[in-house]
């Protein structure tokens, strides 16, 4: 995996390109995939994207962003993809093959899940604890190694300890000299492809409360002085736009698509997050679980181009199906979420591209 | 090209024989169903029969796509009145367009009439001539047209197929066990729906009469010929029931925990004096080796909520009718396919394995593939039998069906002996 930066704006903010080594799908050919800054990768759980089925997933209309493969929900996978790759002997090999994902897109494992809150107090010498169906594994820095063996994925988060809940003792979190000195710590690998920013909130559906952005801002615009410029930033978690807009004025490149599975499990729907015309930042959502909707047989947004609103699906559809706990009402909003906040982050690019990318954070 | 041996038409519906097995009573049809939709999004539909309709209770089929359910092959649905008429309710549906348009499903539907599931999932029915009296177990404060204690009456049975929009809709009919031991009870009730059938026809004529669009005139109503595990009664109700030239015929009252040897014979008796250019629809079942013996007796169209329910519970259909249980230990190191042969999405794309880490994770991506799979399973099933059909060797292909379940002859079961003796066939 490689990064360039194309384009500094004001402030932290740049515009710049992830890429990885591909082979094209169909030729085999050996090519370079790009994939623009600021990005965001698609959230998978046990390898697959929320509630679609990876013969959806064109349709998703998500820039065929790279899969981000969070730990706890594959790591009982393991032991099956070992013997799936002896089995398939180099034709089909990796978590995005087993998972039935495209074959060029690239993946990314995190030891952490964005929507898996933090079990504080499971990070030991011997290794951190990750949660699994069944209960906690101990992983350290030889069992992740192994375990990227036989994923494969394009890139991987090494072990780290994250476990900083804000109310955490000022050996963890939000004290700057700790987090100073695991910057310059990390600055000075120069074997690594990018930096994961962690530990201002402890994952899970809350963190976009967690993560308080007035007192990480100084934190951060310090690690930002001490981290190679050249290398990407990266900071998962559930979060809003506006606060994925401010970490990206203060210099962060790469997010996840988590925020749109959380408002897909509540039953809402988003809304077009950057109004055009007043480049103002909106924050809206329906919430289709609602009576109002009952017979509201427009679709959630008009001018949406989501396989949901293309095809019809209405606001008093998924009403109902929520209303009857039917699983396709929640396929309709990934669909639905998705595409929006992918948008959202076309929409970023854009502006940073115009210049006029600040006007967002008035 | 196969010539057309017998048909019938309606402004609705149209039925074409056009093989006829020759050793059992199969047969190959086609049958179109004519669009309801005023919109764009409605098409006429044309599908061959012996076919299977996947259930999608509450207006959607789990948790797939309309456009994945048409990827299995499937272009006929069922939907079931009481539970859409719970919620949203028959309004609600009515006031989007109809079923087709709130759900987004372009090819063709068929709606019960809500009597079985309130017979089956209501608190307390009382049957009286004019109706069924129950308790809903939906909640109190919502404004759902099926309401907490209702009356169900033909007429409003009919009324709120109309208003939902399907392309086939059946009467309401006095349903009770048929494990039910009260054969005077069995009697009324086939007697009783007769009269529900006539007052059914009642209604919806005059809809059609009203209607100034032509939609209800494109909606066909089939009757149910019932009679509890009683041939006389059954042949009663068939002899009623085809006097009244309908459009389609249903058999209704059965799979529902009789003895098979009792099942297999109630059906072979209630086709046995059906008009062949009618099509025969027999509800409740799709268990593949109980469809293929149907089908040797007759039967068109089957319905089931077993393909889908057992994907929700983990396990594939393989073979000729098998099941897998991807939840067992064993799949965690298996990489072949659901079934080896199916070309589905989830076959093509996944392993048992990976599917087996879905299902013990409770991920609803794994619910999708096997739903999805054991549709197209069926489908697949069901043109195995019609091309067995098709070339003459729809015997052969049975005689392959039993040996795939039960091995050597000494192994059948007694219904299935039962079965091929009946029939004549030298299996």
């Amino acid at each position: 995996m490689k990064f360039m930066v194309r384009k500094e704006c004001l402030n932290r903010s740049r515009l710049g390109s992830l890429l990885f080594d591909a082979l094209h799908n169909e030729t085999n050919v050996k090519t370079t995939a790009e994939y623009p800054t600021p990005l965001c990768l698609q959230y998978t759980m046990n390898g697959s994207v929320p509630h679609i089925v990876s013969d959806l997933l064109d349709q998703l209309n998500d820039d065929n962003s790279p899969f981000l493969i969070p730990l706890p929900t594959t790591y009982l996978m393991n032991e099956s993809l070992r013997q799936f790759n002896s089995a398939f002997n180099g034709v089909k090999s990796g978590i995005v093959d087993f998972a039935g994902l495209k074959k060029w897109r690239p993946s990314i494992v995190s030891v952490y899940d964005p929507l898996l809150a933090i079990n504080g107090g499971h990070n030991t010498v011997e290794g951190i604890g990750v949660f699994c169906r069944g209960g906690k594994q101990t992983v350290n820095s030889s069992k992740l190694i192994d375990v990227v063996t036989n994923f494969k994925p394009d890139a991987y988060q090494a072990i780290c300890d994250s476990d900083t809940p804000s109310n955490a003792s000022n050996k963890r979190g939000l004290n700057p000299r700790a987090r100073t000195k695991s910057a310059k710590e990390s600055a000075a690998k120069t074997l690594v492809d990018g930096f994961v920013i962690d530990g201002f909130h402890a994952y899970g559906s809350q963190s976009d409360t967690q993560l308080d952005f007035v007192s990480v801002k100084p934190i951060l615009h310090e690690i930002m002085e001490i981290l190679p410029k050249d290398k990407p930033k990266i900071l998962l978690g559930a979060l809003s736009p506006k606060l994925i807009i401010k970490l990206i004025d203060s210099g962060i490149d790469v997010f996840d698509s988590s925020y749109a599975s959380v408002m897909t499990e509540k039953g809402f729907a988003l809304q077009e997050v950057i109004d055009v015309n007043g480049l103002k930042v909106k924050e809206n959502s329906l919430d289709l679980n609602s009576k109002q909707f009952k017979e509201d047989f427009g679709v959630i947004e008009t001018h949406c181009q989501c396989y949901t609103c293309v095809n019809g699906f209405s606001r008093a559809y998924i009403n109902h199906l929520l209303n009857a706990s039917e699983m396709l009402a929640k396929v309709l909003l990934m669909f639905h979420n998705l595409h929006t906040f992918y948008h959202f982050f076309a929409q970023i690019r854009r502006l940073l591209d115009e210049d006029s990318f600040q006007q967002l954070l008035r | 090209m196969l010539k057309v041996l017998t048909k019938s038409m309606s402004k609705g519906l149209s039925f074409e024989v056009v093989a006829d097995c020759g050793q059992t009573r199969a047969r190959l049809s086609k049958l179109t169903l004519k669009s309801l939709s005023d919109g764009s999004l409605g098409r006429d539909v044309t599908i061959e029969t012996p076919m299977f309709m996947p259930v999608g209770t509450n207006a959607t089929i789990k948790g797939l796509l309309p456009a994945q359910v048409e990827g299995t092959g499937c272009q006929l649905i069922l939907a079931n009145t009481y539970h859409v008429g719970s919620r949203p309710g028959v309004d609600t549906v009515d006031r989007a367009g109809g079923i087709h348009e709130l759900m987004r499903w372009p090819n063709a539907l068929l709606t019960d009439s809500g009597g079985f599931q309130m017979v089956s999932l209501s608190k307390l029915s009382e049957v009286s001539e004019n109706g069924v009296l129950f308790k809903s177990p939906y909640d109190k404060d919502s404004t759902h047209t099926v309401s907490d204690e209702m009356l169900l009456t033909p007429e409003m049975a009919t009324q709120m197929q109309h208003k939902i929009g399907s392309n086939i809709m059946m009467q309401l009919d006095d349903v009770i066990k048929t494990t039910h031991p009260d054969e005077q009870r069995m009697e009324t009730a086939l007697h009783r729906s007769i009269r529900w059938y006539d007052r059914c026809r009642v209604t919806h004529s005059k809809a059609v009469a009203d209607d100034k669009t032509g939609r209800h005139a494109r909606q066909n109503l089939f009757p149910i010929i019932q009679g509890g595990l009683n041939p006389e009664f059954r042949r009663q109700s068939a002899r009623e029931i085809v006097a009244r030239d309908p459009v389609g015929i249903a058999i209704g009252g059965l799979s529902g925990g009789e003895a098979k040897d009792k099942f297999i014979e109630m059906v072979a008796v209630s086709t046995e004096s059906l008009p062949a250019n009618k099509p025969r629809y027999l509800m409740g079942v799709g268990l593949a080796i109980d469809m293929l013996m149907c089908v040797a007796f007759g039967v068109d169209l089957f319905d089931c909520v077993y393909p889908t329910r057992t994907a929700r519970f983990g396990c594939a259909l393989v073979g000729y009718g098998k099941e897998v249980s991807l939840r067992s230990t064993s799949m965690a190191l298996d990489f072949t396919p659901l079934d080896s042969e199916c070309d589905c999405n989830t076959c093509v794309k996944y392993t048992r394995s990976y599917v087996h880490h879905l299902m013990r994770d409770k991920n609803t991506v794994g619910c999708h593939l096997l739903s999805e799979h054991n549709i197209r399973f069926q489908m697949r099933f069901m043109q195995k039998i019609r091309d067995a059909i098709r070339d003459g060797v729809f015997a052969e292909f049975i005689a392959d069906n039993l040996r795939y379940h039960f091995g050597d002859r000494d192994n059948y079961p007694q219904w299935i002996s039962q079965a091929i003796s009946q029939l004549k066939l030298d299996v």
